[in-house]
């Protein structure tokens, strides 16, 4: 049997082609979406009673940014109404008088966007060796053989959910009880991720209850 | 320094059996690996994304001692939530494990030369583990060095004067390293063909 020496390395080649690094993909926009809470652990949540939300979803800018024409105010009260469900489904409720009786706990949501630009590069099998004229399949034409590079960039929304103990507050801080972020890529039609990952991040926060 | 040593001391034992080997095989092997013990926990699903790359010196009619080096894929999806402290996460994560063995490997096979060979083997050294998740539109990653041990047990087959065929089972055990202090464990099946650089056994 004449010994092949191309086989070795062709065989470990596919192996290694197979394997990969990586595999699995993202087959819906759901799975980048992300909920994050973060609470205060010296914080007694069931001593809390009453609580205020504020009227308004700020958007929060920054002195170079123009990533906040990407937000709309579209979703605002929806956004709103739907902590507020959340909210009152915890027990709390609502103070309608804040300026003579200070609320227990406030609400305060903002949202952010932010254009994320990546960069990358990419070699092609055939890019390791170049090209040379014995190549069987094509010609000096094709160009390849080089890296491929390019950039990506997408647009992200960050809503954040902030609850604050007004009786924590010292000089000019407010120290914040706690937080919800949620994160993912701000594309046409959000209006069900937003409230499920609203939905999402008070589910995951069972101590924000009252009693 | 500590990194320096783990490869030091592969190279080492190779290049001394090297000294006196009759001859050397290469092999080339496809797995699949099933997670253990805290590799379990982090990527639970089997794995059919492995491979070995073997360079085998032949010390006596009976013994080989070499180099293995591997490369066993083990993804996971997952989504639940994930606590740590007082922070806690929703979203799908993809979770990923590389884990890249390279052990000093001795094995003795029973039998005689020219008919199928049982063996059993043993491979010391380091593994390299590089752990991922993607989660949201966000990385984590870490790479940890550990140090391991891997016993196996198999048979190689003749196939032709060159060429053999060969199974192992092989289990991977690597110590507690990194921050997070995990161990690496899983367990595993290759098949694979090995040809001899020069002479036999």
């Amino acid at each position: 049997m004449k010994q092949r020496w191309y086989a070795f390395p062709a065989l470990a080649g596919a192996l290694v082609a197979f394997t990969s690094c990586y595999p699995g993909e993202v087959t819906s926009i759901q799975q980048l979406d992300l909920v994050v809470t973060v609470h205060d652990e010296t914080v007694d949540f069931t001593s809390l009673d009453t609580y205020v939300l504020l009227d308004s979803v700020v958007h929060i800018d920054f002195e170079d940014a123009t990533n906040n024409d990407l937000l709309d105010r579209d979703n605002d009260d929806l956004i709103l109404s739907r902590i507020r469900s959340q909210i009152e489904a915890l027990g709390y409720v609502e103070e309608t008088d804040p300026e003579n009786n200070a609320p227990d706990a406030i609400f305060l949501v903002g949202a952010l966007a932010v254009t994320r630009t990546e960069y990358y590069v990419s070699y092609p099998w055939y890019g390791w060796w170049g090209w040379y004229p014995y190549w069987p399949c094509c010609g000096p034409g094709y160009g390849w053989g080089y890296p491929i590079g390019g950039s990506i960039s997408y647009n992200t929304g960050t809503l954040f959910i902030n609850m604050v103990d007004p009786t924590l507050a010292s000089g000019e801080t407010l120290p914040i009880a706690w937080i919800a972020v949620l994160n993912g890529l701000l594309t046409d039609g959000t209006t069900t991720r937003i409230t499920d990952a609203i939905d999402q991040a008070f589910a995951q926060s069972p101590y924000l209850r009252t009693n | 320094m500590k990194k320096r040593a783990l490869f030091a001391i592969p190279l080492a034992l190779l290049l001394s059996s090297g000294a006196q080997a009759q001859s050397f095989f290469w092999g080339v092997s496809y797995g699949m690996s099933s997670p253990l013990s805290d590799t379990k926990e982090f990527t639970e699903g089997t794995s059919w994304r492995n491979m070995g790359i073997d360079l085998l010196a032949v010390v006596s009619p009976n013994t080989t001692v070499g180099v293995s080096f591997g490369w066993n894929v083990f993804n996971d999806l997952t989504a639940t939530v994930s606590s740590i402290d007082n922070v806690d996460i929703a979203g799908t994560q993809f979770r990923y494990i590389n884990s890249l063995p390279i052990l000093v490997d001795g094995r003795y096979y029973f039998g005689s030369r020219g008919g199928a060979r049982p063996f059993i083997g043993v491979g010391v050294g380091p593994h390299l583990v590089k752990e991922r998740v993607d989660v949201g539109l966000w990385t984590i990653s870490d790479d940890v060095w550990h140090f391991g041990v891997a016993p196996e047990v198999g048979v190689v087959v003749p196939l032709g004067p060159v060429v053999k065929g060969f199974i192992n089972a092989k289990y991977h055990y690597a110590a507690a390293a990194g921050d997070a202090g995990r161990t690496h464990s899983y367990f595993g099946l290759n098949i694979g063909f090995a040809w001899a650089a020069s002479g036999g056994m």
